[in-house]
């Protein structure tokens, strides 16, 4: 049972991988071109930076798509990934670090927040029909989480001298 | 023919809309002697959700063939991938500073408590209010993904309790990135160091962090910025793998014991509310 099913199951499991990256190729465009308008970076030291990147995003994917237990979002098997070959121990940490220096974190964020919007579309006819009060709630909701873990922080960083 | 899946069209908009919001800038004025910065991510979250056909496609109706049901459904697929670039981001300023971030690993393991304070006061509101058991589902966690599975699970999103937790999670979806871009400035304001900030920073949604962090790093001396970054992925790597369990083992329950305590006290105050509102009516 089990070997017949993993047929079917691998292959979609690779094709997924695949279309993923092509459209990863693209983001990277977006990526770049906003970098030359926004900060006039020069397209070779970005070219550097995206093949490096692009390297790490595809074994993310990868394991992504290949690792179901734990099953952790893509997103966290991205920093995992990127955190782990820039650890100290890791022989091209140093490459990469240098390497990925064209990218700004703030313009690479920057496309995810267009998709975020476009995406806020399918919620807002949903949005409607909420009750003024839940969204009151949730707005208490995300301030509370974001003060309550920054008080811990400050408290803890505080005593032990930190900051 | 192809099918159209709206992805050629995402991306079209995607550069229009990076490239205009980085033509206008971020935007400084005074209201009433205080700062107001906005930021050019701002500018970009704004325009992505005006492009909807139900407000600007309203307006201009080509807009509403070039953005329609398939763009819209297409997008939440191309964030998630987009996270990818940014995950490495986040990876590549963490990694080197191993160091720090153990160093700091005290606050950064005992702040993922504070993902369990949305309900402290958000809950006693959602009562008084009237919401009922739909209180204990809105503020249990911040009510990502993870939430809906678990609400799902045992009550159903059909039910009270999941009715709360959809309600917070489209809440956040629609206001969560512009939300969390001018609360970072503003937890500066209050005074909370950069650091404790981008500690806080990873709270369940990749999406809200990004705006959080980024607005930190803008809004803070640009010294902080590498080690803000660091503090912020070790803490949104900690919640991604931490975050389903706190939510269903510790959360989940401390809501419920936390609703049956301030409950009964909440129904009397109501009751007296509204006797009182009666009585004046």
């Amino acid at each position: 049972m089990e070997n017949t099913k993993q047929t079917p199951q691998e292959k979609s499991t690779l094709s997924n991988i695949l279309e993923q990256i092509k459209i990863v190729l693209v983001i990277y465009g977006i990526v770049i071109i906003i970098h030359m308008v926004s900060i006039g970076s020069k397209l070779p030291d970005l070219a550097k930076s995206t093949v490096v990147s692009f390297v790490m995003v595809v074994i993310a994917i990868t394991l992504k798509n290949v690792v179901k237990k734990p099953n952790l979002p893509g997103f966290a098997w991205a920093t995992l990934v990127s955190f782990v070959l820039t650890l100290p121990i890791s022989p091209i940490a140093d490459f990469i670090v240098n390497a990925m220096s064209a990218y700004s974190f703030g313009l690479v964020g920057l496309p995810l927040l267009a998709f975020a919007g476009i995406a806020v579309g399918d919620q807002l006819e949903v949005f409607k029909k909420l009750s003024w009060k839940i969204v009151i709630v949730s707005f208490v909701v995300m301030a509370s989480t974001y003060f309550g873990s920054a008080a811990i922080s400050n408290i803890i960083l505080s005593l032990k001298g930190m900051i | 023919m192809k099918e159209r899946t709206g992805t050629v069209n995402c991306m079209i908009a995607s550069i229009i809309i990076c490239i205009i919001a980085e033509l206008i800038g971020p935007l400084q004025f005074k209201v009433m002697g205080i700062d107001v910065k906005i930021l050019t991510m701002i500018w970009v979250i704004i325009m992505g959700i005006l492009l909807s056909p139900t407000l600007l496609g309203k307006v201009i109706p080509p807009l509403k063939k070039f953005i329609s049901k398939a763009e819209i459904k297409r997008a939440p697929f191309l964030l998630s991938l987009t996270l990818y670039p940014l995950g490495i981001m986040f990876g590549i300023n963490a990694g080197p500073k191993v160091g720090i971030v153990l160093q700091a690993g005290p606050a950064l393991l005992f702040q993922e408590a504070g993902n369990m304070m949305t309900m402290l006061i958000a809950l006693p509101l959602g009562l008084l209010l009237g919401l009922g058991r739909s209180a204990v589902g809105g503020t249990f966690s911040l009510c990502r993904d993870t939430a809906l599975g678990i609400i799902g699970d045992k009550y159903g999103l059909e039910s009270r309790e999941g009715m709360g937790t959809l309600g917070t999670y489209i809440s956040g979806s629609v206001f969560g990135t512009l939300f969390y871009s001018f609360l970072a400035p503003i937890g500066l304001a209050i005074g909370f160091h950069p650091y404790a900030l981008a500690m806080a920073s990873g709270m369940g949604s990749a999406s809200m962090m990004n705006a959080a962090t980024a607005a930190l790093t803008n809004a803070a001396a640009p010294m902080y910025s590498e080690q803000i970054l660091a503090y912020s992925a070790t803490s949104g790597l900690l919640t991604a793998v931490t975050g389903v369990y706190v939510e269903m083992f510790l959360a989940l329950p401390l809501a419920n014991w936390y609703y049956n305590r301030v409950n009964p006290g909440i129904e009397k105050l109501r009751a007296k509310l509204f006797k009182k509102a009666s009585e004046e009516a």
